[in-house]
């Protein structure tokens, strides 16, 4: 409920209940509101119409709520209900039993003994009244014939006569035709007044037969009433009193006389009769007003029964508000629990088990608060666990694939990817030997996980929970991919309950390649060795037969010899070149290294090669102000010589193309950040032709010895210049270009000369 | 709906309302009315016509006094304020009967009483009072236009508080005129 609609009930009530007592209080017959009360009963009326409508605005909304099945509007109907019928059926019951009361007891005031005796009592009164101016008639009737014929000074003394004789005589006055006065006698002889005299009227109706006899009123009401005075029978007596006005039965031919007899009614007759007549009169208004006054008690009580309904009802709905309210609010809490909101309830501030009710509420919601953040924390460290180890996992240079008991591939990392050539997302979820490109390895795998599994079901490798094994994996038909050679571990893997397969392997393919490339050094040297000495006794036995039987023979036989001798001690001297390049790769001489400026080494070598005109290939591309560099120049300008002739050979090779044969030279400077974070510089030096590039399979064996695409090469040029890049602590990287036309090697010299150092720094 | 409820009771007690106020007026007719300038001020010359219904009639005779209430007001419109109030009055003329003495009294405060055997010459007293000074020679303003409205009612106040109550809902007990207004041209 709305608070404004309470405050509203509430201040309503309190109105009411203040008009209710100004109500009682004008009903009462007091002056008390005497003009107000008709706005008061208004007021009243308005008071109860605004509470009523209040009421209703109440019930209307209680109602919505109900229809609406909002939680609690049930039991705040009941609880209205409930105390609304407390409230209101005792009002009912005293109300009804209030009014049955009124219009008996009020009907029972008036009845009818009462009326025909105040009547009785008034019409009493009258007749003694009538009786005493009959009375007067007569005395003034008698006067009134003695009266007759006599002079004005006779009838002077025959009034004071009649005033002495007469029982209570106020005067006795003689007056003229026109009603002025001829002679007079008072009580005490006071003068005669204005209002004694009969007016013209009086006296017409005296010229009649029977005489004008009236009695007449005392002092005026509204003179009495001026003073807030009430009335009292010794004014009625001084005020009663009757007048009897007659004409004087004159001889005829005289004018015609009249004769006034005013005479005071006694005191008690008076005093009685007066009392008689206002209770009369009272009696009759009352009477009148029974109908008034039984409205007046009735409207009052029906008023004070509304108000007690309307106030009984607000009441109930206060109170029911306030019962209910700490369900409401319990309500709220439980389906605010329900949509995940644990924050705490407003608490009801009461001491009864309503107010606990909702403490332990709340206590409740915060110990599942608290338990819900601690799995919250729990997830979240257990998830940025995982997010580590999967971040390991992916930056590891060695492929990892986890296969559950059956085979089926649980997890694999980027380097599997990588190494493997296949999508890491086709790998999970399917047997490792169903993906295309892989059975081979899968067999591998297999195999040697089986052959793991019978050994220590023999028992005798209990030492070892892993095996290692060299993979080779062929190059797939159709690509330009080298064969593989993988380095593979192996181990079961214990997850919980269940087991599973690890599987790391590496590719090793560099490490073989190197490892071949010392194998054939040491083959070369020995081959060398073992070739070149006898080689110098053959040469030198051709030419000793040569010397000694050129004599001997005919000029067929001389030039036989000539040409056998001849291409005998020319093939000599050519297999004793190639066993000093076997040699010399064998066995290069150490580096010497020194300083030494790069760019100069290169255009002194370039003077060989360059003819300074348009039809020169080669085009230098030389960075300025380049820092010097340790090396051996000699063994660099081999390097040079090597790579210029290995590019003018590709260029030979090229097919016809649009573009002219090319080939450039450039050096440059580089400056990177090494691992420990100091930044350092090194001196690349790139030669770039435009030839057909490197085969697919002779690029990843570019570096051993034997491997040539050329048909007339020692292969052992790139051979050697890889190994003096490597004395000289540089790397060597050989790459087609990017766009398939022609080789680039790129040469990395990272030590150079202390002097350079300190200027860069 | 609410405000469909609250309207329809606006109307029942509009409704109400205009029957009470109808109701309110009937009974006396005022059948002439105007204003006199005279040396001492200006008087009301009025006659009224109406019978007193069968309860009030019982009522009198019966003692109860009743009085007839006269209201004048005479305005004058100002179109740059509100009406000018010139002159406010009322005069009370109080009736009733001495059951004793079987007289009729017809009374104005301030001046004597009259006497009446029958009720029917008390109430052409009434009916045809005399003229009544309303104002003083300056109250008003000579040449000035001023809407007078007139108004006769039998005054409840007078009467006792239960029967002003029932006089609420009893036609018996309701005798009054319509205001009846006309314009006056002072002199």
């Amino acid at each position: 409920m709305i608070k404004a609609l309470r405050y509203a009930l509430v201040i309503g009530s309190a109105i009411a209940s203040i008009l209710l007592f100004l109500l009682a209080s004008a009903s009462s017959n007091t002056g008390f509101f005497a003009h107000d009360f008709t706005w008061l009963l208004g007021l009243i009326l308005g008071v109860a119409g605004a509470l009523f409508i209040l009421v209703l605005v109440a019930f209307w909304r209680l109602y919505s709520r109900y229809k609406a099945g909002k939680f609690g509007s049930r039991l705040m109907l009941r609880l209205m209900v409930l105390f609304g019928g407390i409230g209101i059926l005792p009002g009912l019951v005293v109300f009804m039993v209030s009014v049955q009361f009124v219009s008996h007891s009020i009907e029972s005031w008036f009845d009818v003994k009462i009326e025909a005796a105040l009547d009785s009592g008034l019409n009493l009164s009258r007749a003694a009244l009538d009786e005493a101016l009959v009375n007067l008639g007569v005395n003034a009737g008698t006067v009134a014939a003695t009266l007759a014929g006599q002079s004005e000074r006779d009838a002077q003394a025959i009034l004071a006569r009649a005033l002495d004789e007469g029982n209570g005589m106020r005067s006795a006055l003689l007056l003229d035709a026109a009603g002025r006065l001829v002679t007079s006698a008072t009580e005490d002889h006071r003068p005669v007044l204005a209002v004694d005299l009969p007016t013209a009227q009086m006296l017409k109706q005296a010229a009649m037969p029977g005489g004008y006899a009236r009695p007449e009123g005392g002092i005026d009401d509204d003179f009495r009433e001026a003073r807030g005075e009430p009335p009292s029978g010794l004014d009625a007596a001084t005020g009663l009193r009757l007048r009897v006005v007659v004409a004087v039965p004159e001889p005829p031919g005289m004018a015609p006389r009249y004769l006034q007899l005013t005479q005071g009614v006694p005191v008690n007759l008076a005093s009685n009769a007066a009392v008689l007549s206002t209770a009369y009169r009272e009696y009759q208004e009352r009477y009148a007003a029974r109908t008034g006054l039984r409205k007046m008690y009735i409207g009052t009580l029906t008023l004070t029964l509304l108000l007690a309904i309307f106030s009984a009802i607000g009441a109930a709905f206060l109170i029911a508000g306030n019962l209910a309210q700490p369900l409401l609010v319990l309500a709220e809490g439980t389906r605010a629990v329900a949509e995940g909101d644990l924050s705490p309830r407003p608490i009801v501030e009461t001491n009864d088990e309503l107010g606990t009710l909702t403490q332990s509420f709340n206590a409740m919601t915060g110990q599942l608060f608290e338990a819900r953040s601690a799995v919250e924390r729990n997830r979240a460290a257990l998830q940025s666990a995982k997010a580590h180890l999967e971040s390991v996992l992916a930056n590891m240079s060695a492929g990892v694939i986890v296969m559950d008991a059956d085979g089926i591939v649980v997890n694999s990392n980027d380097a599997v990817h990588r190494i493997l050539q296949v999508d890491v997302a086709s790998l999970a979820g399917r047997p490792l030997d169903a993906i295309e490109g892989l059975e081979v390895f899968a067999g591998a795998v297999t195999r040697a996980f089986s052959a793991q599994s019978a050994q220590s079901a023999a028992g005798r490798g209990k030492g070892r929970a892993h095996w290692q094994q060299q993979i080779e994996i062929p190059r797939r038909p159709g690509t330009d991919d080298h064969d593989l050679t993988l380095l593979a571990r192996g181990s079961r893997l214990t997850v919980g309950a269940g087991s599973g397969f690890i599987v790391v392997f590496d590719d090793i393919s560099d490490v073989i390649s190197a490892q071949r490339s010392v194998a054939w050094g040491e083959v070369a040297r020995r081959l060398a060795h073992e070739i070149k000495n006898p080689l110098t006794p053959i040469q030198l036995s051709a030419e000793r037969l040569q010397m000694k039987l050129i004599d001997r023979v005919d000029a067929d036989g001389a030039a036989l010899l000539n040409k056998a001798t001849d291409t005998i001690v020319s093939q000599v001297s050519a297999m004793k070149r190639m066993v000093d390049d076997f040699r010399d790769y064998a066995r290069t001489p150490p580096a010497v290294l020194s300083p030494l400026d790069l760019n100069d080494l290169i255009e002194e070598i370039l003077n060989l090669y360059l003819s300074e005109d348009d039809s020169d290939v080669i085009h230098p591309s030389l960075q300025p102000g380049l820092p010097r560099v340790m090396g051996d120049p000699t063994q660099l300008r081999q390097v040079i010589h090597n790579l210029l002739q290995n590019a003018q050979d590709a260029l030979a090779d090229r097919a016809v193309r649009d573009d002219p044969p090319r080939i450039d030279i450039m050096t440059e400077a580089i400056h990177y950040v090494g691992a420990d974070g100091s930044s350092g510089t090194a001196v690349r030096l790139a030669i770039v032709d435009n030839g057909p590039g490197f085969a697919p399979k002779i690029l990843s064996r570019a570096f051993e010895p034997y491997v040539t695409s050329k048909a007339r090469g020692t292969g052992l040029g790139l051979p050697m210049v890889k190994k003096i890049v490597d004395e000289h602590g540089g790397r060597i990287d050989v790459a087609n270009r990017a766009d398939g036309s022609g080789a680039s090697v790129s040469i990395l010299l990272l030590k150079l000369a202390p002097e350079a150092n300190l200027a860069e720094a | 709906m609410t405000v469909r409820f609250f309207l329809l009771l606006a109307c029942q007690l509009l409704l109400a309302l205009t029957c009470a106020t109808a109701q309110a007026a009937e009974g006396i007719e005022i059948t002439r009315a105007s204003i006199e300038a005279s040396d001492d001020g200006y008087r009301l010359s009025a006659a009224y016509a109406f019978d007193l219904t069968p309860g009030l009639e019982q009522a009198i005779q019966h003692g109860v006094a009743l009085s007839f209430t006269t209201e004048i007001e005479l305005t004058r419109p100002r179109w740059w304020w509100t009406d000018d109030h010139a002159v406010s009055a009322r005069h009370t003329v109080k009736l009733n009967y001495d059951v004793l003495l079987r007289v009729y009294h017809v009374s104005v405060p301030g001046s004597i009483q009259q006497n009446f055997d029958t009720l029917d010459d008390a109430l052409l007293a009434i009916r045809r009072p005399a003229r009544w000074l309303i104002a003083a020679k300056g109250a008003l303003k000579p040449g000035e236009t001023y809407n007078v409205t007139l108004r006769m009612f039998m005054d409840r106040e007078f009467l006792l508080k239960p029967l002003q109550i029932d006089a609420f809902n009893n036609s018996d007990w309701r005798l009054a005129s319509h205001k009846k207004t006309f314009t006056y041209r002072a002199e």
